[in-house]
């Protein structure tokens, strides 16, 4: 009995113009998005390799030690098919002194022109495509069968209920998500025909975001199952629906941001930026005042030992001059710690903020489906975090690297130029699989829990359906 | 006839429960967007303040005019309450000083990431995407729909004239739909009024003129519903290719055309650039120290040669000269520098504005890229806000290099504060020439804004003739 509902629904779906029409135009633009996700990642890499070949060249050229190098964050093949963030995280940062400055040249803003519309890619495709597919499709599943009496010819014929919804769910989802399982197998035959090779972890990821997909498809299908059983006409129902998906993918996501935005502020990188400026101020300021109160102090010692001898001055300015580098060195390290503490702070509100922000945001499946993709393809908020950190690794590895380098120089008493290939290289790495499946795993586990509660509002309100 | 027929269509819609809900959305919508929007800017000044009178501060405490470093930030205008367009994406502020590049940084979704994830919500985004899909809501069975209903046949038993007929459906559904968007604007007004925001009559026209190019743009997308409900039989199959086309026009020819045009033409890299800066600077520098160590090696030979009376009198005649010379050569290879930096930053402009223009004709084949373009043209966050500020600064950069080289002179070169023994004194601030950014006037923004209209009209046209066409011959049974 089952199976012959689901056969039904399923020849009902697929053998209508309206399913070749929008299964046509899905196939198109899953496979396109596959298709300019590769270019795209192909461009950027190459524009990557111009970029460090370009800052590589620096030292060729160079016959002294520079503290200072930029590096450049790597493109990712999954970060080109989910955007995410990665085209707002500035791809540079310059390190100098152990620190580094903060990332510049996003791609946004060296190119805005991309910025106007952004771009389309495969999460794009499947927040809006594969929600509207799910909606038309099911928008009138029971309410559309009273209308045109079909509901009540059904149950002309003993079939239980229970049979009949889950049937006629099943039906749709099969319907639905199978025929998109083309399209999506074609895409990611792309990868390796167009010369993308990934590793095992990405293929995995890739296809825990395929079943985020469907999951996601699977939320909006028993949803609008769901308004079909409480509303009485299919335009009615297909109006609630229309005005669920703008909510979910238009405004709930938006608003959750800026909502957390005015609830918890963060200070700017501009006013770190003063206020270690200002710190500096005050601390050039006081190092004259001691820079006085030093040489005061020694020449009155120098004076009162009665002492004036050459060799006894010679000792005294090098006492000073001691003195005030150990002052120097004790200031610029208040000076690093007070920096950190306020970016320390800085980070810890954002990342206050972020969570809130994204916490109100799961209310709408659509943002629980964006924040899991990007997750997936690690170019979620988490990116910057990983670059901070490995930037900040970096940083010190090449101080150190150049601090030998200088030494080794004075001994030597030549300088030596720093030959390309000596330069510890930057690698970075995304998080690892592990750590992103346990990011992953409350946003499926949402999806899920949107799909059973859909469910059984569906089954609850269908058991007390009146198909007349 | 037409009035009659136009309340009729009115009166449908206004009383149907599509029109409490779609008003209802629109209502918060544009409110709610007008809101954020205005706590935005005030952010935005806010930060624009504090960082201004921060640097303020620092140059109070200056003691030389060299030592002067300006960090100019962009300010935000009152109609970024309505359009954001790209104003997020490009760089806050601008460092100026000499021999480098001028580049905005810290943008803020750079700084804000959080923001980057769902962008922001402004108006121009709610009547590009909800309101056109509204549009769309209300139309797409307005002929179709009454023939299933079964009310067309009645209509037609009446003598109405076809195209009347039609006319008063596009002119209904349109009223339709400006009420969920007027009556929220108009509280938006009212709010932005109230929170005492400086709007010149230059942005009001600005503004109206948008409100203006929404009404054009909404036209479209009722005058299609019409056209489509008239070619087919049934609503649902109707609503069906709406939908189709809505996601082609608002959601994928805008960024398929930027896309491919940046597949087709590409652009070098920042870093390319700026590694090719870097190597000019480094070349300067050099023959910079080179000249420097011959004229000072000269000097100490002319005074040398001198016997120890003209030492003594022309010792210092000399050092002045040297220490002008000095002066001189460094602002002469300043000025090389900052012409390369133009040069180069010309030509690299040129190959993205190439780029941009190919884009942005490939998706002016959607009317809603041709409005969204239009949109940020008329509130001055177009992709061309980053160059024109760019400019702007180079522009400034050269005053205020002039300024301060003056200054210096005056105070007698580079190397005069080491020499003299009175104490420093603090530099007077006000002095130095304020950089203002100058918007486009409203002829400028009219003129690259009639393309869009155009674009818009010959669509609106097009899509009414095609409606009179397929309504005269509809099958009204």
């Amino acid at each position: 009995m089952l199976k012959l509902i689901i056969f039904k629904e399923l020849r009902e779906i697929i053998l209508s113009t309206k399913f070749a029409a929008t299964f046509g135009v899905c196939s198109l633009l899953i496979i396109m998005a596959f298709y300019t996700g590769i270019k795209n990642y192909q461009n950027s890499v190459e524009e990557y390799n111009a970029s460090r070949a370009a800052e590589i060249s620096q030292y060729e050229k160079s016959d002294s030690i520079t503290s200072r190098r930029t590096v450049f964050l790597p493109p990712e093949p999954l970060a080109s098919l989910v955007l995410g963030i990665s085209n707002d995280i500035g791809r540079s940062a310059v390190i100098y002194d152990r620190s580094y400055q903060a990332f510049r040249d996003s791609t946004y803003s060296v190119n805005p022109v991309f910025a106007v519309f952004r771009f389309m890619d495969l999460e794009f495709v499947f927040l809006i495509v594969l929600s509207l597919f799910a909606i038309l499709f099911s928008f009138d599943a029971i309410n559309g069968e009273k209308e045109r009496g079909t509901l009540r010819l059904s149950f002309a014929s003993p079939v239980p209920r229970a049979i009949f919804i889950f049937g006629k769910i099943t039906g749709a989802f099969a319907a639905l998500g199978l025929p998109l399982l083309v399209p999506l197998l074609i895409g990611l035959l792309l990868l390796p025909v167009m010369g993308v090779t990934l590793s095992a972890g990405e293929w995995l990821r890739l296809i825990i975001l395929i079943v985020c997909g469907m999951l996601y498809l699977g939320v909006f299908l028993t949803l609008s199952v769901f308004i079909s059983c409480i509303t009485k006409h299919s335009s009615s129902s297909f109006l609630f629906m229309l005005l669920i998906w703008v909510c979910s993918v238009l405004i709930i996501p938006r608003a959750s941001a800026l909502l957390a935005g005015n609830m918890i502020e963060v200070p700017s990188t501009s006013k770190i930026y003063y206020q270690r400026l200002q710190m500096a101020n005050q601390q050039s300021r006081e190092y004259l005042t001691k820079l006085n109160d030093i040489y005061n102090r020694f020449y009155k010692e120098l004076a009162q030992s009665g002492d004036t001898s050459p060799e006894a001055m010679e000792q005294t300015q090098k006492k000073i001059s001691v003195t005030l580098e150990n002052i120097q060195a004790d200031m610029d390290k208040n000076l690093g710690i007070y920096v950190s503490r306020l970016y320390e702070e800085r980070y810890n509100r954002q990342a206050q903020q972020e969570r809130l922000a994204l916490w109100i945001a799961r209310i709408s499946p659509s943002a629980v489906l964006t924040l899991a993709s990007t997750e997936l393809c690690g170019t979620s908020l988490g990116l910057r975090n990983n670059y901070r950190e490995k930037v900040a690794i970096y940083s010190g590895f090449y101080s150190d690297f150049i601090e030998k380098r200088e030494k080794e120089n004075q001994d030597d008493m030549q300088a030596n130029p720093i030959k390309p290939s000596e330069i510890p290289e930057f690698i970075f790495q995304a998080s690892e699989p592990a750590l992103i499946m346990r990011k992953v795993f409350p946003d499926i586990a949402i999806l899920l829990i949107f799909n059973l509660v859909f469910f059984s509002g569906a089954f609850i309100a269908f058991l007390r359906y009146d198909p007349r | 006839m037409l009035k009659t027929l136009i309340e009729k269509e009115l009166k449908a819609i206004l009383l149907s429960p599509k029109f409490v809900a779609v008003f209802f959305v629109c209502s918060i919508l544009v409110i709610l967007s007008i809101y954020i929007g205005i706590d935005e800017y005030k952010t935005g000044v806010r930060h624009y303040e504090t960082m201004n009178a921060q640097l303020d501060q620092q140059t109070k405490e200056l003691t030389s005019w060299s030592s002067v470093r300006l960090n100019v930030v962009r300010r935000p205008d009152p109609m970024h309450i309505f359009v954001t367009g790209v104003n997020n994406d490009i760089g806050r502020q601008s460092p100026i000083i000499r021999g480098d590049i001028i580049k905005l940084y810290a943008s803020r979704y750079s700084d804000q990431l959080l923001f980057a994830i769902f962008r922001s919500l402004d108006l121009m985004f709610i009547v590009q995407v909800v309101l056109s899909l509204f549009a769309i809501l209300f139309t797409y069975d307005s002929i179709c729909g009454e023939r299933e209903v079964g009310t067309l046949k009645l209509n037609f038993a009446n003598p109405i004239p076809r195209t009347t007929y039609v006319l008063a459906k596009v002119a209904g559904s349109w009223l339709g739909l400006m009420i969920p968007l007027i009556i929220p604007l108009a509280i938006g007004i009212a709010l932005v009024l109230i929170c005492r925001i400086p709007m010149t009559s230059a942005h009001w026209i600005r503004f109206f003129l948008l409100i203006f190019m929404s009404g054009l743009y909404l036209s479209f997308f009722v005058c299609l519903g019409v056209l489509f409900s008239s070619l087919s039989k049934v609503a649902s199959s109707s609503f069906l290719y709406l939908l189709v086309i809505w996601i082609g026009f608002v959601l994928i020819i805008p960024r398929a055309g930027v896309m491919i045009a940046g597949q087709f033409l590409s652009v070098p890299t920042a870093a390319e650039i700026s590694a090719k800066l870097t190597e000019k600077n480094r070349d300067t520098s050099r023959q910079l120290s080179e000249w420097l160590s011959g004229r000072s090696s000269e000097y100490r030979k002319r005074i040398e040669s001198l016997n120890d009376e003209d030492r003594q009198n022309k010792a210092n005649e000399l050092r002045e000269q040297y220490s002008k010379d000095v002066t001189i050569k460094f602002s002469e290879l300043n000025q090389e520098i900052d012409k390369y930096h133009v040069s180069l930053n010309e030509e690299w402009r040129n190959r993205k504005i190439e780029q941009e223009r190919l884009g942005f004709s490939l998706s002016r084949f959607s009317p809603a890229s041709a409005f969204q373009l239009a949109a940020m043209e008329l509130s001055g966050t177009g992709v061309n806000i980053k160059t024109r500020y760019e400019d702007q600064l180079q522009a400034y950069k050269e005053i205020f290099n002039t300024f301060i080289t003056k200054k210096e002179d005056k105070s007698g070169g580079i190397f005069a504060q080491v020499s003299k023994d009175k104490k420093p004194e603090n530099i007077d601030t006000r002095e130095i020439p304020q950089f203002i950014y100058i918007n486009p006037d409203l002829k400028q923004v009219l003129q690259s804004t009639v393309i869009d209209i155009t674009i818009i009209s010959f669509y609106i046209l097009i899509t009414i003739a095609g409606t009179f066409i397929a309504f005269i011959r509809y099958d009204v049974r």
